[in-house]
Formats: C-alpha cells, structure tokens, sequence
C-alpha cells in the first residue's frame, strides 16, 4: 500500500491516509479482512502523531471501510457494493461539479453539455 | 535494601580507580613502619586513608550530579544517606583491621628476616591505638558528613577543619578550667576505670555520635534542593 | 483514554521563579512533548513528577498519589535526565551491576543486547564518551527494566541530526513495543517533536501556555501574511498575535479555515511549532 503524505497538500494528513487506504481498498491490494497496521505503527512509519492516524481510522470505521476490535486490531470490511457505489457516485458528481463550472464561466449551455455527455456514451457501445 | 546495596555499589566503584594509589600507601607504610621500627603508626595511617577515601565519594557523586538522578530511581534521601554512613563506618572499621593485621604481618615477617634487629611488638598497645585511631577518624567522619550535605564537599572540607578547630580549642580550653579551678581530680581512679571500661566506652560513644550525626545529616539533607 | 500521568495545579516557588498552576496529562500510548524557551519551568515540572523537588498540588503517576507510592510508582519510569547521571566514573558493565540492584525488573539481557544495537564500547569509562553515546547509554539503562512510562528531560539538546534521529527511532519503537506506555519528553528542539510527539504541552514563564494535539497545531494554525489593511479587518477573537513587519503583518491564527472563509484571506502559511512558540513569546496582541 502507497501512502504518500504531502505537507504542501491542502488536504489535511488524516485525509490523504483516508484516501489512500479507500484507494488500497477499492484497488484490492487491501483484501477484505485483512489486517491494517496498528494505529502506532503506522504513525511511526510515517513519523506523525498517533492521533492523526487514530482520527483517519476512526472516520473510515464510522463510514464503514474498516472495522476495529479491541485489542485485536483494523481489518478491512467485507466489500459493501452499496458504500463502494456510493463513494464513486460522489466522486463523479465532483466532477460533474467542476463540469457545471466550467461551463458556467465559459457559457456553454446545458444542451451542449447533455450532447457531449450523449456522444460519449454512445461512442461506448 | 537491595538499594542501599546498589547505592554502596557505585561509591566502591567509583573509587576503584584508587585502587593502585592505595596499594602505593600501603607499601610507604610499610617501608616507614620498617624503618623507624615504630609499629603503632601503621594501623592509624591505613585506617585515615580509608576513611578518607570513602568521604570522597561525595565529590565524585557532584561530579556527576548523581543524586538528582538517584533520587528519581526508586529510593529516597533516607537511604542515600544511610548508605553514605554505612560506607564511612565500614571504611574505618576494615581501615582499622587491615591495618592492624597488615602491621602484625610485617613486623612478623620483618623480624624473620631479620632476626639482628628485632622490632618489639606490644600486640596489647598496638590494639590500644588502632581503636584510638579509628575512634579519632569517626569523630571526623562524623562531623564531616553533616557539614558536606549542608554545604557540599568542597566548602565542607573547609567547614570541617574549622569546626575541628573548635572542638580542639574547646577541649583545650575545658582542661584549662579544670587546672585553673584546680580540682582535685583523683587520675588513679580514671586511670583504672579506664582500663577496665574504656573501649566499651569508646565504642559506645561513636556509636552515638554516629546517630547524632546521621540525624542531622538527615535533617540537613531533608529540606535540601538537588 | 487512561492517563499515566496527571499534574493538577502544580506549583513551586523559587528564588526568582515560579511554577505556577501546572496542569497537563500524560495519556496512556501517547507521547507528549514538553516545550518552552531554558528556565521557564521544564526540568522544575519534571523534578516535580518524580518527587526530586517538592510542590505543591496534585500529581498522579499510573492513577496513584505519588507521594503515597512513590517507591512502586518509580519501579516503573525509566528515567533520562540531561545533565545528570549515576557516575561518570564508572563503564557500562559497572552500569550494569549496580542497576541490577535498583530495579527489581531489571533485565540483564535486553540491556546487554541494546548496548550492541548502539555500538557502545564495554571498556571506556562513561567520561570519554562522546554527548551521542552518553545519551545512548542514559536511554539503554532507562528502559531495560520495561518501564511503563519514560520521562526525558532534553533527551536531543547537543546532538548531531543523525544521533538525534536514531534517538527518536527507539523512543518510536518503544511505544510500538506496548501501547499502554507513554513518553514525556522535554526539549527546546521543537523539529524533533514534529515528527514524534501527539501532544504538545507549552511552558512559558512557569505557567502552561497551551496543551493541544501536535496535529491540531499543525493542521489547524497557520500564519496569515497580509497588509496593514487586511490586518484592521481581522477581529481580535480570530488570531493568537501578531508580528509587524515594515512590508507585511504576520498573524497567528489557531483557525486557518475560519480566516479564509470569514476573510477571504488566501496566504496562510503552515508553522512550524517553533514559529508558533515564538509568537506566543515574542508577538503582540
């Protein structure tokens, strides 16, 4: 698994783990069940504070990627399609977003947006 | 326990660098003993230097800022201090022993050699002075202490000496008041209540002047800032 | 989250300086950084955990009254202090024998093993080691016996950045070994704590100045660089202190997100814990 944490980045350090780790997930390179580091280990492997680390897997535990028993550790959830649907659609409707900015600033009108959108499924089959 | 032990650990390491310059000294003794064929020296001098070595241990421990890193292992100032005066007395009594053996050995071993020049040995005055003179290094052992942990080993020696003064000064002047007030002080008596009584007395004032000493120290060193 | 360490409202009153109403907890499995410029209240904190120096208030080592337990409670701190040690007169094997009868956990083999991880030499007295090794060696004999809690005081301060790093790698290792451990550490090198501490514990004056999660420092603060005008726009609530340059203000924040939304100021740099500390220090309000 790749973490690779930017201090430059504008994203805080808790969420570039949390991206890394979903991506490891979605990627399967973390498998389902399959044990995480401990929340110590891995802050020390990427000399930060261990709370910064627990915060990334606290939030990926309540969203459902990660589950963690106590005293055993992290492991990754079964694959829930739902969730993993989920978290793609909100990220094409990010895209979607700079999409409606673009076209916005740029007056391009929403017919013209549906017809590339259109084309380009088309194109597919 | 297991503390003090330790405690008494590091000071006789500390000091085993003095090990090679002890042997010297002892073999100066000898040599002196031989050569002036008076005997009664050699316990008093080996005995004084033990004494004195283990007193500077106290200059190694501020060296090395040793107690405000001891007294953060667990023990406490009781101990650092009973192990301090466990190691003085031990100095002075074995200081004592070795010395009056050590002298006992070489006069023997003198007098086999050299059975033309004799050298008399009066074992019963030979034990006389070595318990004088390990009674005279805990006096100072016992004033000293006190005066290192109020003000530190350095300026302590110092204090030391002028209290010793003193004590001096005050014994002298106290036989001066006797002689003036002219007293008829019958010294056959003392004399005889000396010989009969005079080393459980001995034994028994160091003793207490260790207590007194120790208490002190502790008293001293209580309310003190490492 | 249990805590290893609690101090309420220490005090201790010196010739000339004050610790005035010290309060902070050292939590199970986390590292706490104690920060501050020299003398204002670091080592007399310190000394106070360990009952060296006695104060005033409440302090609570493993949730027991150290004055009650000291003894039991000191069986289980490993301890590493800056200028102060058992003798510079002895060698690591001499070390060895005597903590032997200090601890009553001490274990002979693991300490034996770190004094080959740290290439320290067994016959050279501790006085002609170099400040890198003495301070190696300060550690290898305060964690042998598996302490359950490490106070340092100025475990980096003279030490090379290669000697400091590795230095830093046990203390990690250490904490990895068991998670209900915890390290206090002192130290004026702040960069050091960046990379190690979760806590961070600000000293200023004898009095405690902030105790925030390095994190929080690291993500939330920020130095917003901006004109004199900008500058009269900001509130007094939303920044710590300012410095007045001859081109630029340079403000501290403790909410950066706050700033470029209520703002709309889009400079804020990210500080250092150093940067931070000196604003608390040298910066106006």
């Amino acid at each position: 698994m790749n973490i690779i944490l930017s201090n430059s980045s504008t994203l805080p350090i808790y969420e570039q783990i949390k991206i890394a780790i979903k991506e490891a997930i979605f990627s399967n390179e973390l498998k389902e069940e399959e044990m995480l580091p401990s929340v110590r280990a891995m802050a020390n492997e990427l000399k930060i504070s261990f709370l910064t680390v627990k915060r990334a897997y606290d939030e990926l535990e309540q969203e459902g990627y990660i589950k963690t028993l106590p005293g055993k550790g992290s492991f990754v959830s079964p694959k829930n399609l739902e969730l993993i649907k989920e978290e793609k659609l909100k990220e094409i409707q990010c895209y979607i977003e700079k999409i409606y900015d673009i076209s916005k600033i740029s007056n391009i009108s929403e017919e013209e947006i549906k017809e590339l959108f259109k084309m380009i499924f088309e194109e597919e089959i | 326990m297991n503390m003090i032990k330790g405690l008494i650990k590091k000071d006789l390491l500390n000091l085993s660098s003095y090990k090679a310059s002890l042997i010297i000294v002892i073999f100066c003794c000898g040599i002196a003993i031989i050569s002036t064929g008076s005997i009664n020296y050699g316990p008093i001098i080996i005995c004084t230097i033990l004494g004195m070595i283990s007193l500077s241990t106290f200059s190694y421990d501020e060296i090395s800022k040793s107690n405000k890193y001891i007294l953060g292992l667990p023990t406490s100032k009781k101990e650092i201090i009973k192990a301090k005066y466990i190691l003085a007395i031990g100095a002075t009594i074995i200081g004592g022993i070795l010395g009056l053996l050590l002298t006992i050995l070489v006069a023997n071993m003198m007098n086999y050699l050299r059975p033309e020049e004799l050298i008399n040995i009066n074992y019963e005055s030979l034990i006389i002075t070595t318990i004088g003179g390990m009674w005279g290094i805990s006096l100072i052992q016992a004033i000293q202490i006190p005066s290192i942990y109020k003000w530190g080993a350095e300026k302590g020696r110092i204090q030391m000496f002028i209290l010793l003064f003193l004590l001096i000064l005050a014994i002298l002047g106290i036989g001066f008041l006797i002689m003036k007030a002219n007293l008829n002080i019958n010294l056959e008596m003392i004399e005889s209540f000396m010989n009969k009584f005079g080393i459980v007395l001995l034994i028994l004032a160091m003793v207490v002047m260790f207590f007194i000493s120790y208490k002190i120290s502790y008293k001293i060193y209580k309310n003190k800032e490492e | 989250m249990e805590n290893n360490i609690e101090l309420k409202n220490v005090s201790k009153k010196y010739k000339g300086f004050e610790l005035k109403d010290i309060s902070f907890n050292v939590p199970q499995g986390c590292i706490v950084g104690l920060i501050g410029e020299n003398g204002a209240g670091k080592t007399t904190t310190i000394k106070s955990i360990l009952n060296i120096t006695n104060s005033t208030g409440n302090i609570k080592v493993f949730g027991k009254e150290l004055t009650k337990k000291e003894k039991e409670i000191k069986e289980e701190i490993g301890l590493v202090l800056d200028d102060s040690f058992l003798s510079e007169y002895l060698n690591v094997k001499q070390v060895n024998s005597i903590m032997k009868e200090i601890y009553k956990k001490w274990d002979e083999n693991k300490y034996i093993s770190l004094l080959k991880q740290f290439d320290l030499p067994t016959n050279k007295l501790i006085k002609e080691f170099s400040s890198g090794m003495k301070m190696k060696l300060k550690i290898a004999t305060a964690i042998s016996h598996n302490p359950k809690l490490l106070i340092l005081d100025e475990p980096t301060s003279g030490l090379d950045p290669v000697v400091r790093n590795e230095i830093l790698d046990i203390f990690r290792k250490y904490i990895e070994e068991d998670e209900t451990r915890s390290i206090l550490l002192s130290t004026h090198i702040t960069t050091d704590l960046e990379h190690i501490s979760d806590y961070i514990v600000f000293i200023e004056n004898g009095k405690v100045i902030f105790d925030l999660p390095t994190d929080e420092l690291l993500e939330s603060y920020g130095i917003i660089k901006c004109s004199k005008e900008d500058f009269l726009r900001l509130d007094e609530k939303d920044y710590i202190s300012y410095k007045k340059g001859k081109y630029q203000y340079e403000v501290l924040t403790n909410n950066k997100n706050n700033i470029k939304i209520k703002y709309n100021i889009t400079t804020i740099d990210k500080p250092s814990i150093e940067e931070i500390m000196l604003f608390y220090i040298k910066g106006e309000k």
